[in-house]
């Protein structure tokens, strides 16, 4: 629905593309997940470093051992508490999995490891909407939920009240979404930041070059966006 | 004639202007006494000395009693901490006000002061640089009132890095609830600061010719979207570098980079990009034209345009607040004045080119898709028989599930024919996964990278369907059956790939791993998936579907709600073993870790031993408690820190010692702990030393003055080159004792721990007073035997770290950290032997030391 209301660059939507869940035909690509876990058993930290191969632990610098797997590819940080981070897995599931490894690593050094409180902490996604969009317009518009400095950062960084995600959208088009605890939150901050994008993306403009400068109505674009939902949870 | 609330009526008033209040002159009621003048007026006492009459208030609004005037000399006027604090951030900003050149300068620093003083009440200052508050504040201010500053500017004066100083700045808006403020919502027009950097590149009469091209430059860059997401400075800078050529001013990079504060490389960068826009092919006067042509055209359409309907919910949030007071809206849920001031600041959305950013990302696109292309078909050329292959290979896999024991089960509800049926059906899942392969390939030339794997993906689970149907006209009944369960299975892995959370997330994220391992795991996963789908005809998929995946090298996850212990048991134990060490890495692993993080594990140790040490003391003084609640005495703690404090002095290791005896004493300690000062006169301390020190060394047990030792070597020329090379050799000996103490450190609290404990003991009973005798009389015998030679000055220092230059041990009392160890019991403030027991285990090993 919203990819049609373009007038010029045409985002070609998937026909695999579930558009009830991804009106807007894109899907973001999960890049990160962070996981922890309770392994519920005290541990020996320099045993660890010294037992496993992928293990380095300095303790001058970081009071954990970091461990790192190939299969699913991530990184774990293992505290002396029993507490472990799992980072850079992407997607759940391999989260969930590559934990697990971690978990059967540490039993096979003999630690009565459980494998408690499994939580996914954040997810960090990505995609393109491949149109250019005027981060100013969009900074003024949305002033409650953006901040753009140009002088700090290249991108706008757009805070969503509801899901609480944060956006960073840069004007080349691609968009990053971090901060969710579940996929879906990602799904549902892209799509309802879709369309605001859409407002200010590149030729999408009442005065655009390919409206006739005369023309009386408001291009039939303009109507589209009229029925915008509103973004940020305000209603 | 005032109306008198008592007397009911108009009363004459009396009006006393020495003390400031009027009163009724009928009933005598004060009916006003707060009345003040501002006039300064001043009242002779009875010496007939004249002082000012009231109190000074300034202008923060705090009355402070002003000073009596006694010989010219002012006293009492001194301000609290907090009008100090506010001093100093004013002093700040008006340094920064004089530094940048802000205008006008009062005003801005009132306003910047303001700010400040909310930052400070607020407790903003509180672990931040004043002066990186008072620069945030400044800033906010500029911003206000557009004023040509950047933060960059502040960050060079101050000399702090600009992102540091941007954090500030962040925090002091959300501090101050300015982030919504429209003020600073619209991002900061870039052409806002081309005048100010023009002026300083001094092109004298044409500054203004020069800016104004400038200027129309930057319009042109945001009509280009060269200027979104770019610093202004980058952009300022290359627009005055074009505008000072076109005007014959021969300005280098490097000047304009001077004054704009941005790298070389950024400008460069910011002038390639221009250079491939349509409006650098221009000339000076056609673009000078084509500007003007483009602004009137812009007029034109703008006043053609109608109004567009308002989008719904925007208006809450938008930046334009002429809106929530009930401007009409014009576009992008702007009115029009604030709409054609982001057309003005942006440039609009117009189709100017694309930015820079986008179509590097668009080139490198056509260039993965050139890359991957030919490349994937020259490998599908070669390597088909390879395919073939491997597609025999996991057939035979497949049949192998089926003979397992736990599938045999289902297996006897096939047909009689059901290895047969189950093995075409294994063959058109070769094909099929063949087949999505072909497909997965096309899908990532068609759509690029990123959504390939999610493509590919469903392709395949098409095609699968497909063929499926039509192997279900060849297939006999069974393999129909199995098909149609392959289907299910292919469809729910489908939907589990969508929603990975769903209840059959075993199966889903059985292919999961695999698919996204590598461009030939998906094969392998859809094929075990396929088979799996084969074998069973009633329940039990899931399993099946695990199993089948395990033989595909995927790993599957528990069901994501589980309720037991979770044993891991299923994770592959070969998977796990490459990641163990064998026992000769392990040993040549701990050597280079050991090695590697040796003076961490002696810190541990020590630390460890400190914190043994000060249980030891905490039982003990509780032990002493306990004895004196016994013997009914009031117990007293003594001075310091109590035994369980967490605080930690940051001059342990001055405090560590006695008081300084002498004065001279006192400044080699200085001299120890601190560093030194280019400043500082190195020739005069010698003399210092020389004068003070150096006669008596060695006449009653005086440590060795450094400068006397200087002295010896060199001329008055050398002093400070002595004294460099005697504090640098004293170093040396410093550390090399430091190593030996360590040596000895466990020797030393070995033997400390024996003692303690019979301290412990005797120092209720009352032999403390022995023990600490006879520390103190082991460390003078060792003064008195070193005195008379020539001592290195550490090895004096040694003697007097231990404190016992003062025999008998009474002397060192002074110090409160021993005092404090010591047993009030007996109230007697005994010798320093508790000591040894309650300091840390520097001061312990000190004591062995002596």
């Amino acid at each position: 629905m919203a990819a049609e209301a373009g007038s010029s660059a045409v985002v070609p939507v998937e026909p695999d593309v579930d558009l009830t869940v991804h009106p807007s035909g894109i899907v973001p690509q999960l890049q990160n997940v962070v996981a922890t876990v309770n392994l519920e058993c005290k541990l020996d930290l320099k045993n660890i470093a010294l037992h496993a191969r992928n293990a380095e632990y300095n303790p001058k610098r970081f009071a954990a051992v970091i461990m790192r797997i190939r299969e699913p590819k991530s990184t774990a940080l293992i505290f002396h508490s029993g507490k472990m981070v799992c980072t850079g897995t992407k997607s759940e599931a391999e989260a969930r999995t590559a934990s697990r490894k971690y978990a059967k690593i540490l039993q096979k050094l003999s630690y009565s490891v459980s494998f408690k409180e499994f939580k996914i902490q954040n997810m960090v996604g990505s995609c393109d909407v491949k149109f250019p969009i005027r981060l100013e317009g969009l900074a003024s518009t949305h002033a409650m939920f953006c901040s753009y400095e140009p002088e700090l950062f290249p991108g706008l960084i757009y805070r969503m009240a509801d899901p609480k995600i944060v956006l960073l959208i840069f004007v080349s088009g691609k968009v990053v979404l971090t901060g969710a605890k579940k996929r879906e939150d990602i799904y549902r901050a892209f799509e309802s930041i879709y369309p605001v994008l859409q407002t200010f993306r590149k030729g999408g403009m009442i005065s655009a070059p390919e409206v006739p400068a005369a023309l009386p109505a408001p291009p039939p674009q303009q109507q589209q966006q009229a029925a915008l939902p509103m973004v940020g949870g305000l209603q | 004639m005032v109306y008198c609330n008592y007397c009911t009526e108009e009363v004459d008033v009396e009006v006393d202007d020495a003390n400031g209040f009027s009163c009724c002159v009928q009933c005598g009621r004060v009916l006003e006494e707060t009345a003040f003048s501002a006039d300064v007026t001043f009242a002779k006492d009875a010496g007939g000395e004249s002082t000012v009459v009231g109190q000074f208030v300034s202008d923060t609004g705090v009355a402070r009693g002003i000073g009596r005037i006694h010989g010219g000399r002012v006293y009492a006027y001194q301000a609290d901490s907090h009008e100090k604090a506010q001093q100093r951030g004013r002093q700040e900003i008006a340094h920064l006000v004089d530094q940048l050149g802000v205008r006008p300068r009062e005003e801005s620093v009132e306003s910047a002061h303001r700010l400040y003083k909310i930052a400070l009440q607020r407790g903003f200052t509180r672990g931040r640089r004043t002066n990186q508050v008072a620069a945030a504040c400044l800033y906010l201010v500029c911003r206000q009132d557009s004023k040509p500053f950047l933060l960059i500017d502040f960050s060079d004066s101050l000399q702090v890095n600009v992102f540091t100083l941007g954090a500030v700045f962040l925090q002091l808006a959300k501090l101050l609830r300015l982030t919504e403020h429209p003020m600073f919502a619209k991002p900061v027009d870039p052409s806002l600061y081309i005048h100010r950097f023009a002026d300083r590149l001094d092109f004298g009469r044409s500054m203004h010719e020069v800016a104004n091209t400038a200027l129309r430059l930057v319009a042109s860059m945001k009509r280009d979207w060269i200027q979104t997401g770019r610093r202004p400075s980058g952009i300022c800078g290359a627009a005055i570098y074009i505008a000072a050529h076109i005007h014959g001013f021969e300005r280098s990079i490097r000047d304009v980079v001077s004054v704009v504060h941005i790298g070389e490389h950024t400008l460069s960068k910011r002038l390639y990009e221009f250079s491939s826009t349509s409006a650098s092919l221009y000339t000076a006067e056609e673009f000078e034209e084509h500007a003007k042509q483009i602004d009137t055209e812009e007029t034109a359409r703008l006043e053609a345009a109608q109004p567009a309907a308002q989008p719904v919910g925007l208006l809450e949030s938008s930046g334009c607040e002429h809106l929530r007071m009930g401007e009409a809206h014009f576009a992008h849920a702007m009115c029009r004045a604030c709409y054609l001031e982001f057309l003005k600041s942006s440039g609009g959305v117009y189709n100017g080119a694309n930015p820079p950013a986008y179509d590097r990302n668009r080139k490198k696109e056509v260039q993965m898709l050139a890359l991957e292309g030919p490349e994937a078909e020259e490998e599908e050329e070669e390597g088909a028989d390879a395919f073939d292959r491997e597609e025999q290979d996991i057939t035979a896999e497949m049949r192998s599930v089926f003979h397992q024991r736990e599938l045999r089960q289902f297996a006897a509800f096939l047909p009689s024919s059901a290895e047969e049926a189950a093995a075409e059906a294994e063959g058109a899942a070769a094909a099929v996964a063949r087949q999505a392969r072909r497909d997965k390939e096309a899908a990532q030339e068609a759509r690029g990278k990123g959504r390939k794997r999610k493509a590919a993906e469903q392709q395949q689970q098409q095609q699968q369907q497909q063929q499926q149907q039509q192997q279900q006209g060849a297939a006999g009944p069974a393999s129909q059956e199995a098909a149609q369960q392959q289907q299910q299975q292919q469809q729910q892995a489908g939907a589990c790939a969508a929603s990975p959370t769903a209840a059959a997330a075993a199966a889903a994220a059985g292919i999961g791993p695999s698919q996204l391992s590598d461009q030939t795991g998906g094969e392998p996963a859809a094929a075990a998936a396929a088979g799996g789908g084969a074998a069973p005809a009633g329940e039990g998929t899931a399993a099946a579907a695990a199993a089948a995946a395990a033989m595909a090298g995927a790993i599957v996850p528990m069901p994501v709600e589980q309720d037991g212990p979770d044993s891991l048991s299923d994770i592959e134990e070969d998977d796990i073993l490459m990641y163990l060490a064998d026992e000769a890495e392990v040993k040549c692993k701990e050597e280079i870790w050991n090695m590697m993080n040796r003076d961490w594990l002696e810190k541990q140790a020590a630390k460890k031993a400190a914190q043994e040490a000060a249980e030891r003391i905490a039982a003990e003084n509780a032990a002493a408690q306990e004895a004196a609640d016994a013997a009914g005495v009031q117990y007293k703690r003594g001075r310091g820190r109590p035994a369980g404090s967490r605080t930690r002095n940051h001059r342990a290791g001055i405090n560590d010692l006695p008081p300084a005896e002498t004065a001279q004493e006192a400044a080699m300690r200085m001299l120890d702990h601190r560093k030194l000062s280019s400043k500082i006169n190195y020739s005069a301390l010698a003399g210092l030393f020389a004068e003070d020190g150096g006669g008596e060394e060695g006449g009653d047990g005086e440590p060795p003055s450094l400068a006397a030792e200087a002295l010896e070597g060199e001329e008055d020329d050398g002093r400070g080159a002595a004294v460099t090379a005697a504090l640098r050799e004293r170093r040396a000996a410093a550390e090399e004792e430091e190593r030996a103490r360590e040596a000895r450190q466990a020797a030393a609290l070995e033997a400390e721990r024996s003692k303690a404990t019979k301290g412990g003991k005797g120092r209720v009973g009352g032999l403390g007073l022995a023990v600490g005798r006879k520390l103190g009389g082991a460390g003078g015998s060792k003064l008195g035997s070193s005195s008379g030679g020539p001592l290195s000055p550490r090895a004096s220092g040694g003697g007097l770290l231990v404190g016992s230059r003062r025999p008998g041990g009474l002397g060192s009392l002074r110090d409160g950290n021993f005092r404090s160890q010591l047993s009030g019991a007996t109230g007697v403030t005994t010798g320093g032997g508790g000591t040894g027991a309650a300091a840390s285990t520097k001061k312990t090993v000190r004591f062995a030391d002596s």
